[in-house]
């Protein structure tokens, strides 16, 4: 099991370098100066381009280059924003708090839902429930979550008007407390909707899929050659087996979901990480953009360890076969 | 009374746009204690067979007719709770791939006390215990194989881990199938005696099926030979063996190499099985017979039972 | 010549028994041939310049204009015609690219082995936790957002999946007879893995590479909705994001290009999905 985390650890670390360098080199390759590209202007002014070049030692080799740029990052200093001149790490962690209430959110019941239908459908494959199924994830697979998003604006806040349009609270309410909360869950439950919507067919076709992988394994013959019921046959045996690749996948998707749900949040103007995104791209705001990348790399890596952690702690065999 | 009697046992696999004839209207008996051996190639049916009389194969897509019948009741017919209770206490079985038998992610110890407990409901966890070491302890196994993983083990002590299981409620049958096949020779031969040795000690009755004639000579007291589905010969391994009637009898044990005396020349059987999803007009080996008349081709041959007991179903035997 | 034309008849016959078997290949394959079509006769289905600005703003679809104008009087139905074009060309190509670095990184890993085979699935396994779509953005948002741009970063960036599925395709076909006896009579190894490797390893990654372009368009269309797409170009996209202004008096814009989006993605997911039942046969015949 050492080895195995020992190997992925090479491999989150790896992804980290990566990324840095993708984003050293992104801005000393892309078009136009780095200086301009960092202050955010064509014609910086003279104090701003000898503090940028002292900063950043622009005029050093480019080895040296990379090493106090990652210097700067290992200080937390992702560098300033363009649009209002902040810490482009204290932007996004201001705006954390409701992508991950969306993201986390929406993941965990994708991931629940998503499951149950999976092993449902896989335990009553060929049925007709699961011909309907299968086509839906098809359909909801081939479908952008942003259209998604804006379809169900259509239907349930601009047709029926059962639901808030937009953003997160109702400014002109300013409600408190218990109202607030509500307010707060009520303004949810659109982009919350398109999120899981998006997410559930591929965590149904993984739990499906596995499913039927595993009641195919011979021990499940053997199981039924004793006698055993059906039912305990899965609560046991079945499920533990089944769920693995769910598990492998859930941390992985986590990264991915936070990112996807950037462009969700623009849609519902949901005052997010996406919003910060989107205005990033409107007004060229170049370090926030790298900053937003940057993070969500760092986190994907975190989050993979973080999987194989739990995974060698269900699945003895990578406990113990080195290779994993 | 038969322990076990199959008779006239058929199964169809219906896939897509085909019907498959996998075991082709079968018949024969299993006595107390004894022990049978099933050979042929591989697709000739037999480990369907074995699943057909376990009642296994997905109904789904398996149509089994015909009668099981097991102590006098047919397996076939019983109702599902009835089955289930029946199932390890009266018949067990030890599958081919030992290594995937049990489940991947549980320890030894707690799948064999979970299936201990299947039929021994008022078992309590130390009682559950207690037998599964002492059962470890029968295939000469160590005591620390109950906590341990299948992928920890080799393949011959996942074999000896199948045999201890399915001994574990005393049943009156045992089938294996493919059982030792994919083991080396020596540790085969071992789990072979010791299989042996036990059923004596325990009064088993066994059905062993393999593609290997020469572990059916050594070990079993009757034999039964499939080819593409069907039964061509039944009967005592000693008879049989001195003096195949069946051409594909023959055949099968012309290719095996002699380990002592005369070296024989080895031949093999031309050609290939059969499309099973088409009946044939006559006997189902008439195109790789190298005895065939003109009526193998047109008449699909009878069962006949012969002077020494064994049956064979072929036109040409016996004359 | 007879023999050969019948030869040719069987398989064509075979080809169409395959394809009706699998029902998501004979919807996908029905949707995309509509699709297909609409888009190489768009110059003669389509009733207006989808970039001319008419007079009728915001027009509710009807007999004029069969699926409404949008905010500034174009015509959604024109457009939508010529949107086709733009997203099969970019998520064709992109998905091309990626099939291109794929089929090459995973066989030279598979087929080589050693050291060269470490290094390039460390890279790969790297490449599988970037974060691709961000990536994507980062790198149009800084380059430009030209259709070329596009196209060639979706490519380059989405390849793993298909080097993986050539690696292990790879590993297996070096250890049949044919590629041991051809490397013993000294075919050199660069020539196996391009004349005998790949062209027998590629059907899954041709089923993975349909499976991209469905990933593609989809993030073509990402980009354009966040205002990243070629702006020369009449892009699904854009037209959902032109919409979203719009979505209480012209919700014919975003629903139909959003809608136009849905059906051809599914329908390449669709054959790329039955292609993998092509390839495994238990999962044809057993229903």
């Amino acid at each position: 099991m050492i080895t195995y985390l020992r190997k992925r650890i090479i491999t989150a670390i790896l992804v980290i370098i990566v990324s840095l360098s993708i984003n050293f080199m992104l801005v000393h390759l892309a078009p136009g100066n780095p200086i301009s590209l960092i202050a955010g202007k064509d014609n910086p002014s003279p104090e701003m381009v000898a503090a940028l070049t002292e900063k950043y030692g622009l005029n050093d080799p480019i080895y040296i280059q990379f090493f106090k740029y990652i210097g700067t990052l290992l200080k937390g200093d992702l560098g300033y924003s363009l649009i209002n001149n902040e810490p482009v790490i204290k932007l996004i962690a201001e705006k954390m708090g409701p992508t991950l209430l969306l993201a986390l959110t929406g993941l965990i019941l994708a991931v629940v839902i998503g499951t149950a239908l999976g092993i449902y459908a896989a335990r009553h494959k060929g049925s007709p429930f699961d011909v309907v199924m299968n086509g839906i994830s098809y359909l909801f697979d081939s479908t952008p979550g942003f259209w998604l998003g804006l379809m169900l604006i259509l239907v349930f806040a601009s047709l029926l008007k059962w639901l808030p349009t937009a953003g997160m609270v109702d400014l002109r309410a300013s409600h408190t407390g218990f109202a607030y909360v509500l307010d707060v869950l009520l303004h949810l439950i659109l982009p919350l909707l398109t999120v899981v919507l998006s997410q559930i067919p591929y965590f149904f076709r993984i739990a499906r899929s596995s499913v039927i992988q595993v009641m195919a394994e011979d021990f499940i013959t053997t199981l039924r050659a004793t006698g055993m019921k059906e039912g305990r046959i899965f609560r046991k045996y079945v499920f533990k087996n089944a769920i693995l690749p769910t598990v492998t996948v859930f941390g992985l998707s986590l990264a991915y979901v936070v990112a996807g749900v950037a462009i969700i949040e623009i849609v519902f103007s949901w005052p997010g990480t996406g919003k910060l995104l989107m205005d990033a791209i409107m007004k060229r705001d170049y370090p926030l953009l790298m900053g937003v990348y940057l993070i969500l790399s760092v986190s994907i890596a975190v989050c993979m360890i973080l999987v194989d952690v739990i995974y060698s702690m269900i699945d003895p065999r990578i406990r113990h076969n080195e290779k994993g | 009374m038969p322990l076990l009697s199959i008779q006239n046992l058929q199964v169809k696999y219906r896939v897509k746009n085909k019907e498959i004839h996998a075991v082709n209207n079968i018949s024969f008996d299993v006595e107390q204690q004894d022990s049978v051996g099933i050979v042929g190639e591989s697709g000739s049916g037999k480990s369907t067979l074995a699943m057909a009389l376990l009642r296994l194969l997905p109904e789904r897509i398996a149509e089994v007719s015909g009668e099981v019948l097991f102590a006098g009741e047919n397996l076939l017919t019983l109702d599902d709770e009835r089955l289930k209770a029946r199932r390890w206490t009266e018949m067990a079985v030890v599958f081919q791939k030992s290594m995937s038998a049990l489940s991947p992610v549980h320890k030894i110890g707690y799948q064999m006390a979970d299936i201990y407990k299947v039929h021994a409901k008022t078992a309590t966890k130390e009682q559950a215990k207690a037998r599964i070491l002492e059962l470890l302890e029968m295939v000469n196994l160590p005591a620390r194989v109950y906590t341990m993983y299948p992928h920890e083990l080799s393949g011959g002590m996942m074999q000896r881990v199948s045999i201890a299981l399915s001994l574990m409620h005393n049943p009156k049958l045992l089938i294996l199938d493919e059982a030792t096949t994919a083991l080396d020779v020596v540790t085969q031969g071992q789990i072979l005696k010791e299989i042996m040795q036990l059923e004596e000690r325990l009064n088993i009755a066994r059905i062993m099926i393999t593609h290997d004639m020469s572990v059916v000579a050594t070990t079993c007291k009757k034999v039964a030979v499939m080819y593409a589905g069907n039964l061509l010969e039944f009967g005592l391994v000693k008879d049989i063996i001195a003096a195949p009637e069946h051409p594909y009898t023959k055949g099968l044990l012309q290719s095996i190499p002699a380990l002592k005396g005369e070296r024989g020349e080895l031949i093999g059987i031309a050609g290939s099985l059969p499309d099973l999803s088409k009946s044939p007009s006559g006997c189902i080996f008439a195109d790789r017979c190298p005895s065939r008349k003109p009526t193998c081709e047109t008449e699909t041959p009878i069962r006949r039972t012969l002077a020494d007991g064994r049956m064979v179903a072929c036109h040409i035997a016996g004359s | 010549m007879n023999v050969k034309r019948n030869r040719m008849r069987a398989r064509v016959t075979n080809t169409l028994q395959v394809i009706n078997s699998i029902t998501q290949l004979k919807i996908g394959l029905c949707l995309l041939a509509v699709i297909i079509l609409l888009a190489l006769f768009a110059p003669f289905l389509a009733v207006y310049d989808p970039f001319a600005l008419n007079d009728d703003l915001l027009a509710p679809p009807g007999s004029q204009y069969l699926l409404g104008t949008d905010g500034l009087g174009r015509d959604v139905f024109s457009e939508l015609l010529y949107g086709a074009r733009t997203s099969i060309f970019i998520g064709v190509v992109a998905a091309a690219i990626s099939g291109v670095l794929g089929t090459l990184i995973g066989g030279l890993s598979g087929f080589y082995r050693g050291k060269l085979d470490s290094v390039l699935s460390e890279f790969v396994n790297v490449f599988l936790m970037l974060p691709t779509f961000f990536l994507i953005l980062l790198i149009v948002a800084l380059f430009g957002s030209s259709m070329l741009n596009v196209m060639l970063v979706i490519g380059v960036t989405t390849w793993t999946g298909n080097a993986v599925l050539m690696r292990a395709q790879a590993m297996s076909l070096r250890e049949r007879t044919y590629v041991k006896s051809l490397q013993s009579i000294g075919v050199s190894k660069f020539k196996i893995l391009t004349k005998h490797i790949i062209p027998n390893g590629i059907f899954p990654i041709i089923a993975n590479t349909t499976m991209n372009i469905s990933g593609a368009i989809l993030t073509e269309a990402g980009l354009s909705f966040l205002g990243l797409g070629d702006p020369n170009l009449v892009s699904w996209g854009q037209m959902v994001f032109h919409g979203k202004s719009y979505l209480v008096n012209g919700w014919w814009i975003s629903t139909f290009s959003g809608f136009a989006i849905v059906v051809t993605v599914l329908a390449f997911y669709l054959i790329g999905d039955g292609l993998n039942h092509v390839l495994s046969p238990k999962l044809r015949d057993i229903k």
